[in-house]
């Protein structure tokens, strides 16, 4: 079995008062350690985290969903006992029950990293419209041929790193090209991964937070000029 | 076609402005090259037939068009040096408000479980 305090569950939050509460409900029956980031909330985010044993660490501003992982990631790894570190997505759209299979895949000390893929078999996309899976489609195409990864879902906020490779990460991209960067690191890297099947529910609360086709423009075009000086 | 050695010209500068972003970038480079332009265009100010003769010679035609072109490559450096800021800029704000956060960690209720509100 895990020691559960070496666990750290990294959660980055923008806005997302109204779906926290049931993430960490979710959550609570498990006995890893959880870091909520609000990355520059303008809603009721953190008193709602603050009802739960959580750490709550806040951005001032906003920042992006990369930024606010990479503090949450930064902050679980200032802990010496901190072994795995958990990403997961505080829109409700994951099930906490994913994480132990993930996490024992690990164990096996075979790979460094676990990525969760609603698309392999296993895996589950409750209520995924057609936009939203065509989308996926092109950004998990554009992804392989960028990364070099045999992966099936490249947009997945689930992943489990052990401590080592999350030392090794490190996220600069501050907005949604962040998921593109973890993985051209993995790949960069040469780090050990797999994919685990994860279920991903959408509701319509989820579906309006998502990504559309329109900001995937946007992360093209981080990328592109992340690599300029 | 008279237009060839101009059109040569162009995608060389385009290619080695691509080279230069990903490659050879840094303040001073940013600084030498806008003084070399800076530079060209006050010539081309007192001297009006130099822009047509250079037209001439690399197959563009008028002087004014010459000058249009040089003014789209300047604004291409001019705009990468501006975004090459504003990201460094963005890194340092990271930085900042990271180390806030993690300076102030707030602790939520004792983990025998959720507490409810009315």
């Amino acid at each position: 079995m895990i020691d559960g305090s070496s666990v750290w569950v990294v959660i980055p939050a923008f806005n997302e008062g109204k779906a926290i509460a049931q993430v960490l409900e979710g959550l609570a029956e498990y006995p890893y350690q959880i870091v909520v980031v609000d990355d520059g909330s303008q809603d009721d985010i953190a008193q709602c985290a603050l009802h739960y044993p959580v750490t709550l660490l806040k951005h001032v501003v906003n920042l992006g969903q990369g930024a606010a992982l990479q503090t949450g990631i930064t902050y679980a790894l200032s802990f010496s006992t901190t072994r795995y570190i958990v990403t997961f997505d505080a829109d409700g759209q994951h099930s906490a029950s994913d994480i132990p299979p993930m996490l024992a895949l690990l164990q096996s000390e075979q790979y460094d990293v676990i990525i969760g893929s609603r698309f392999i078999k296993g895996g589950k996309a409750v209520n995924i419209g057609l936009t939203r899976r065509l989308t996926l489609w092109a950004a998990t195409l554009l992804t392989r041929l960028i990364s070099g990864l045999h992966i099936t879902d490249t947009h997945n906020g689930l992943r489990v790193f052990t401590a080592d490779a999350a030392v090794k990460i490190q996220i600069t991209q501050n907005r949604m090209a962040h998921a593109s960067q973890i993985l051209n690191r993995i790949a960069f890297l040469k780090m050990r991964y797999c994919e685990a099947p994860v279920s991903i529910t959408y509701t319509p609360y989820s579906r309006a937070k998502g990504q559309g086709i329109l900001n995937g423009i946007n992360i093209l075009w981080d990328i592109f000029l992340g690599n300029i000086r | 076609m008279n237009f060839q050695l101009f059109q040569i010209i162009l995608v060389i500068a385009f290619l080695s402005f691509v080279l230069y972003l990903y490659r050879i970038k840094t303040v001073s480079t940013d600084r030498i090259i806008l003084f070399i332009l800076s530079l060209g265009g006050i010539l081309l100010v007192i001297d009006p037939n130099l822009a047509t003769q250079i037209a001439n010679f690399v197959g563009i035609g008028r002087g004014a068009d010459l000058i249009f072109y040089l003014f789209m490559i300047f604004c291409l450096f001019r705009f990468a040096e501006i975004d090459s800021n504003l990201r460094s800029q963005e890194q340092q704000l990271t930085k900042v408000v990271r180390m806030q956060a993690l300076q102030n960690p707030h602790k939520g209720s004792t983990p025998t479980g959720p507490e409810r509100e009315p």
